[in-house]
């Protein structure tokens, strides 16, 4: 690194971390098909331990897509932070002289894109496989579509405060669980209203919220999380 | 008082003036307990709808506010421990959990103790009740990621962010679980609680039993501290010489 | 003051009907509330016991070699 201060601005910045965060991401395409499996795989698993029936199927049908999408972003979290803090380019970005909020939403950012984004496409068509009427199907999406990226903001503070620890999978599942309680009950909720006739803007307003919420305050945590693990 | 502050912010100073006000501070507590158990137990009257199954109260709703309240304490540490790094500060955050745990733990068997004759069950989805469960979650969260760290200094900064990610997160799980429960099943009343609806006499002797176990979190804190203090200033010649007296007392 | 509401012990004991709730429910926050004060009570003995071995033992191994705080937890 020169000592030279170079200045790349807010874009730049955010721009460049997007950038190598994909580009990382798309060389080792694990990343994006292993939280997908899972998510699949995991729904699979209901209709073998429930029974097959479709009116069963349909009423747990918004609340197991929920759950699972929740556990598949969680499980994705070990791949946030994990190589950057084994080959040390944590310590780098800590150190850069860019903002550290911003960079780091990029890389929270990046990380969606990748993990979460997927589940929010081929959540249709698990909800169809378990028997869930059509009208569920769109505020499926859009509640996905603005809870999944608060639920990575904060799998990412538990894996930041996990990242130095050696065995952390089952310990970031505690921390991070009960958190993602108030996303897990207002996206279900969203489906649910849908899927009774009852108006859902109100609800999808407060994920909105939520995500406003932690976009605010996340990187700030994340960001004294990983000082407390490089430190 | 602003010095009488700081000095308690030194992990000597806090020992040293913890050392009598712990025995007095014990036996305040168990006189306060003492008579709102009785009081409680044997002289308050019972209830006209739950009978003497209320008595459970004199326990369960003093551990349900304490837990809160332990938790706004234990975030209040932990915030002077990240922006000043007091050390005692983190070391009462880190005696407040088990204690806050407990308590956490107190509210929830008792609730479920109590609602079994009230409602016909254990459990139900309650928005109380959920939250407190939530709320012992996150004590354990607390607890367990200090303790996965080797190093002290890193554990207490992580439980310090942690501790403060869950004031944020605590009220809106409280409020989502209160939806939620509107959405599910009409919300149900908790009944006859310790408030003005209630004649004097059932709620004085929970008076006495809440003093007693805020009494009793203080001890408890304390006690916790004042060990970390000998542990952690293990090196300091103050400690070493407080271990020579009083081992070769015992 | 009040009267006692119960006019035996047996009848205490009972609690209206309600015995093995009210008593399960005080028995247990007794035990956790309990625990909670003789923990920190141990932990004391052992901290100050332990503190006491591990000086005497630097104060041999001084005396003996340079060799100070040989094993560190």
């Amino acid at each position: 690194m020169s000592g030279a201060r170079v200045s790349l601005g807010l874009r730049g910045v955010l721009a460049s971390v997007l950038r190598r965060e994909l580009l990382i991401a798309l060389r080792s395409p694990g990343n994006i098909v292993n939280p997908l499996m899972f998510f699949v795989i995991a729904v699979t698993l209901f209709p073998f331990g429930g029974g097959a029936d479709r009116v069963f199927l349909a009423s747990i049908a918004p609340g197991v897509v929920w759950v699972t999408a929740l556990l598949a972003v969680m499980l994705s979290m070990d791949s946030l932070f994990r190589a950057d803090y084994e080959d040390g380019s944590l310590e780098q970005l800590l150190l850069s002289p860019q903002p550290l909020y911003f960079q780091l939403l990029a890389k929270v950012l990046a990380h969606w894109l990748m993990s979460g984004l997927p589940l929010v496409v081929i959540a249709p068509l698990l909800a169809y496989m378990l028997a869930m009427p059509a009208e569920g199907y769109w505020p499926l999406v859009a509640g996905l579509l603005l809870g999944t990226p608060t639920l990575s903001l904060i799998g990412a503070i538990g894996m930041a405060l996990t990242v130095g620890l050696s065995r952390s999978g089952l310990l970031l599942a505690v921390l991070v669980l009960p958190m993602s309680i108030p996303v897990l009950v207002f996206g279900a909720g969203i489906v649910q209203n849908a899927l009774n006739g009852l108006p859902v803007a109100a609800l999808l307003a407060i994920l909105g919220a939520l995500l406003t919420l932690a976009l605010t305050l996340a990187p700030l945590a994340i960001g004294a999380a990983l000082r407390i693990s490089v430190n | 008082m602003l010095q009488w502050l700081y000095k308690l912010g030194s992990p000597r100073h806090f020992y040293d003036m913890t050392t009598t006000f712990v025995r007095w501070l014990a036996i305040v507590t168990f006189v306060l307990l003492g008579i709102g158990l009785v009081w409680g137990l044997m002289f308050a009257p019972p209830d006209y709808q739950m009978g003497d199954n209320f008595r459970i109260i004199y326990i369960h709703v003093p551990s349900a506010v304490g837990m809160i309240w332990i938790y706004a304490m234990m975030a209040t540490m932990a915030a002077m421990h990240m922006i000043w790094n007091i050390k005692v500060a983190d070391m009462v955050a880190k005696s407040s959990a088990v204690i806050g745990a407990s308590f956490a733990a107190v509210c929830l068997v008792t609730g479920a103790i109590w609602g079994k004759p009230t409602w016909g069950t254990y459990w139900i989805w309650d928005a109380k009740l959920t939250s407190a469960l939530i709320m012992f979650f996150v004590y354990v969260g607390v607890i367990a990621l200090r303790s996965a760290f080797d190093s002290e200094t890193s554990g207490s900064k992580a439980a310090s962010v942690l501790t403060l990610v869950g004031v944020v997160n605590l009220p809106i799980v409280y409020y989502a679980a209160e939806w939620w429960q509107t959405l599910h099943q009409p919300s149900s009343d908790l009944g006859g609680r310790a408030d003005g609806a209630n004649p004097p006499e059932i709620w004085i002797p929970a008076l006495f039993t809440g003093f007693g176990l805020i009494g009793l979190v203080f001890l408890v804190v304390i006690m916790r501290t004042r060990n970390e203090i000998l542990w952690r200033e293990r090196r300091a010649s103050w400690v070493q010489e407080l271990a020579v007296r009083e081992v070769s007392h015992a | 003051m009040p009267d006692i509401q119960f006019d035996s012990l047996g009848d205490f004991l009972n609690m209206g009907g309600y015995a093995f709730y009210v008593w399960t429910a005080y028995l247990f926050t007794l035990v956790v509330l309990a625990l909670n004060l003789l923990l920190p009570l141990r932990d004391r003995k052992r901290v100050l016991k332990l503190l006491k071995v591990r000086m005497q033992r630097d104060a041999a191994q001084s005396g003996q070699s340079g060799l100070k705080e040989g094993v560190e937890e």
